[in-house]
């Protein structure tokens, strides 16, 4: 069964293996990164670059939360490949929904000046109102919609309290994009709302800019 | 605005005088709402709100106007001194005039220059001069097409708006090289649209097919467009390449993100996430969690047991662990256990079982270890031995002991 | 940034990208006639193959208990469980036996044995459990065909380690039995 990760784990004594088994488990499938004190594999950085090889044999890669805390995602490129794959994207249904719940309890709040950290997580949530009522969405899907997303791990409910209505922030997944993800989130999200602003102008500019350097260098 | 002024060149005549005079006038009640006295600008936005509620008291009032206790009456919410203050210096400007209806008879009108200055002041704080400039095109627009227009009406207003755009550009390259805190903060309102500059060419390309002769005017003009648009084009280059990944998000007023969340299609929506992949839903039911649950559900709840639980996310792990209390003393039960009355055993003895169970304990000795209630210590030595048999082959000595108390 | 590792842009190895497509589609299934991706662990049961991820040393995500680390969250996870042990009272047959493949059994009996383990409305508690044997299923747990109205153990449970199983036998043994039909239930 850890074959795959043998060669990798092979040079190790028991301790050490423990320690690299623990980090790579904790990384795949904690729901909030994981703090390096806890972990000897993350926290030291020859152990951290096996962690890594690790995560790289199912195309994964470390992600570094603030300082000290880590967590897995997709590699950029492997990313990119899946993407090609329609089974691989989650359905139109969900994305207009999880969209909504970016704008609302991220965007909005951010324009506004709400949000301090530079975070897709939001304490801001989209109340299911504006979803139900606001929106050109159909009637009728949101609630398949918003449950499968929260099976997902791609928003999150946050209970109604005493004087707010409650609603859906965006899930623990989006500790697992990279950096590169999560600025092409931004972007996108900018091209879609402002496509007339002079930053959607600069970001299809810059765009254009890589594409062509790729076909240069192909 | 649109062409009024053109200063002739040569000596003053009294003609000029009073053109001027009069243009002085306009300025003064145009400003006068953010006058703080004749001579400076107001330092409190409140003094503005007192000259907005007097002006719109004197529209809804008509012809009359106001007499000098219905001003103060509608201002009562502000203080005597504050309300004194505003009304001598509107009156000073000449925002609010003094006429005498019958003899003995004192009443106030207001200027119609200071409710439109007053308005367009409003929409430059709203939206640092965008809208203005909008405006101002179209206007511009509308007088190209109009017959009664003179070359030299053309002229200036064309060289106001290529000294606007100048002005621009200027303020948004002084921006770009300054701190990026400033840059976020100010550049939308500074920035053109890609619609700005279209409105801006075309009404170039007006101006140039009807009085060719502009030409040189003309060419200022574009260069002054072009200018702006690379300087915006600069501004928004900066920002996004600038670190961080949502701070940009509010380069979009709220305003358009919520247009945008309301009236987008569902597929525009689902455009924004399209190249992006998830993991999908992999809970863990381990075999003892299936146990616990079963174990500790609602079946053993008297008379009328708990229905199920309502549509609200279960608060994370509270279904799979005990409380922390429980969970020390299990680390205590377990290194008691390893330790069997010692007050030191080499790790090596107790890694008897299997990986996994070996995982586990090694786990829990180090939770223990970590752990500042539990007089516990995990101790390493960096040397290595070989175990040939055994399950892990590879051993570090260590040792688990009891610290001190 | 990311994604370095010398893996040329473009030049994913395919054996790299068939692993990440597990961990995105779930348990995802193939015909039994192709080849298991390297790397990836697999559940037949002589027609279809379910792929599942590979971790190593045995380590299962119940790890990150002892690290008192919190998993992604789960609604509702007591009941989830509770109905997974209905499901497999009835499906896993021979307890001696691992849980994978299994056997298929009606979903009215799991709904059924779920019933007699909890007390209270019994309506309500159906419609709950059926929610649930969903979830289960969309998740790997259980395979559920809603058609002939039966489950079977899903391709997740083949993932248990023999050794963890000890305490969830002693538990199914004693669950109320599932009813026993003269119609067959299965099929």
């Amino acid at each position: 069964m850890s074959e795959l990760f043998e060669p990798l784990l092979r040079p190790y004594d028991e301790r050490r293996r423990a320690e690299l088994v623990a980090a790579y488990m904790a990384v795949e499938h904690a729901a909030e990164p994981v703090s390096e004190v806890r972990f000897a594999a993350l926290r030291e950085p020859a152990l951290r670059r096996t962690v890594e090889g690790m995560l790289a044999l199912t195309g994964r890669t470390l992600i570094r939360a603030d300082q000290t805390r880590w967590i897995s995602g997709f590699r950029d490129d492997v990313a990119a490949e899946l993407a090609r794959d329609p089974e691989c994207v989650p359905p139109v249904r969900e994305r207009a929904v999880l969209a909504l719940v970016l704008i609302h309890s991220v965007a909005i709040p951010r324009a506004a000046g709400l949000l301090a950290d530079d975070s897709w997580l939001s304490p801001y949530p989209t109340p299911v109102d504006e979803l139900r009522r606001r929106t050109q969405l159909p009637v009728g899907e949101l609630d398949a919609a918003l449950r499968r997303l929260r099976t997902a791990g791609l928003v999150a409910q946050v209970k109604a309290g005493a004087d707010d209505a409650g609603g859906f922030v965006p899930g623990p997944q989006f500790h697992r994009l990279t950096g590169a993800a999560r600025r092409r989130l931004q972007e996108e999200l900018i091209l879609a709302a402002g496509p007339d602003s002079p930053l959607a102008a600069a970001i299809r500019a810059r765009r254009r800019g890589r594409e062509r350097d790729e076909g240069e260098t192909a | 605005m649109s062409p009024t002024s053109e200063n002739a060149p040569g000596a003053a005549s009294l003609d000029d005088v009073l053109v001027g005079e009069a243009v002085l006038g306009v300025y003064r009640q145009m400003f006068a709402a953010l006058a703080r006295d004749s001579g400076a600008v107001v330092d409190d936005p409140e003094l503005v709100d007192v000259a907005e509620t007097l002006l719109a008291a004197f529209a809804d009032a008509g012809e009359d106007g106001l007499s000098r206790e219905q001003m103060r009456y509608v201002c009562r919410r502000y203080p005597a001194d504050v309300f004194e203050n505003r009304l001598r210096v509107l009156k000073g400007l000449g925002a609010v005039r003094e006429v005498f209806p019958k003899p003995n008879q004192l009443r106030y009108r207001a200027s119609f220059t200071s409710v439109v200055g007053l308005m367009f002041v409003r929409r430059m704080m709203l939206d640092g001069g965008q809208s203005e400039m909008h405006r101002l095109l179209a206007l511009e627009q509308l007088n190209v097409a109009d017959p009664r227009m003179t070359a030299e009406q053309a002229r200036g207003g064309a060289d106001g708006l290529a000294r606007a755009f100048r002005l621009w550009s200027v303020e948004l390259l002084t921006l770009t090289n300054g701190t990026i805190e400033e840059l976020r903060e100010q550049a939308p309102k500074l920035w053109g649209t890609e619609e700005i500059l279209i409105r801006a060419e075309r009404l170039h390309g007006a101006i140039l097919r009807r009085w060719p002769e502009l030409d040189r005017t003309c060419t200022d003009l574009r260069a002054a467009i072009y200018a702006y648009g690379d300087a915006s084009r600069r501004a928004a280059a900066r920002l996004s390449d600038s670190a961080g990944t949502t701070r940009n998000l509010t380069l979009l007023p709220p305003e358009t993100w919520r247009t945008f969340a309301r009236t987008a299609s569902r597929e525009d929506l689902a455009a924004v996430l399209e190249g992006f992949v998830f993991d999908a839903a992999a809970p863990w039911h381990e075999p003892s969690a299936v146990v616990a649950a079963v174990e500790d559900g609602p079946r053993a709840t008297p008379p009328r047991p708990a229905p199920p639980r309502p549509s609200v996310p279960d608060p994370g792990l509270s279904d799979d662990t005990g409380s922390d209390g429980a969970a020390v003393e299990r680390l205590r039960a377990v290194a008691e256990q390893t330790l069997r009355g010692n007050d030191r055993v080499a790790v090596e003895d107790v890694l008897v079982e299997d990986w996994a169970a070996s995982r586990r304990l090694l786990a829990d000795l180090s939770s223990a270890h970590l752990h500042p209630e539990l007089p516990y210590r995990l101790v390493w030595s960096d040397a290595l031995d070989v175990r040939p048999g055994g399950s892990p082959t590879w051993v570090t000595p260590g040792w688990f002991e009891r610290t001190a108390p | 940034m990311t994604g370095g590792d010398g893996a040329a842009s473009g030049g994913v190895d395919p054996r790299v990208l068939a692993r990440a497509r597990v961990r995105v589609l779930g348990v995802p299934v193939i015909d039994a006639s192709e080849p298991v991706p390297e790397g990836t662990a697999a559940a037949g049961d002589g027609e279809r193959v379910w792929l599942l991820p590979s971790w190593p040393d045995g380590a299962t995500p119940a790890l990150l208990e002892e690290y008192e680390t919190a998993p992604m969250p789960l609604d509702r996870s007591g009941q989830a469980r509770r109905v997974l042990a209905a499901a497999l009272r009835c499906c896993w047959t021979r307890p001696d036996d691992a849980p994978w493949p299994g056997a298929p059994a009606a979903v009215a009996d799991v709904l059924e044995v779920y019933g007699g383990m909890s007390r209270g409305d019994a309506d309500l508690a159906r419609r709950w459990a059926t929610g649930e044997l969903r979830r289960l299923a969309d998740t790997g747990w259980l395979l559920l065909d809603e058609e002939s109205g039966t489950v079977r153990p899903g391709p997740r449970v083949a993932l248990w380690a023999e050794p963890s199983l000890a305490s969830l036998r002693d538990l199914l043994r004693r669950l109320p039995e599932p009813p026993q039909r003269a119609e067959g239930g299965d099929e």
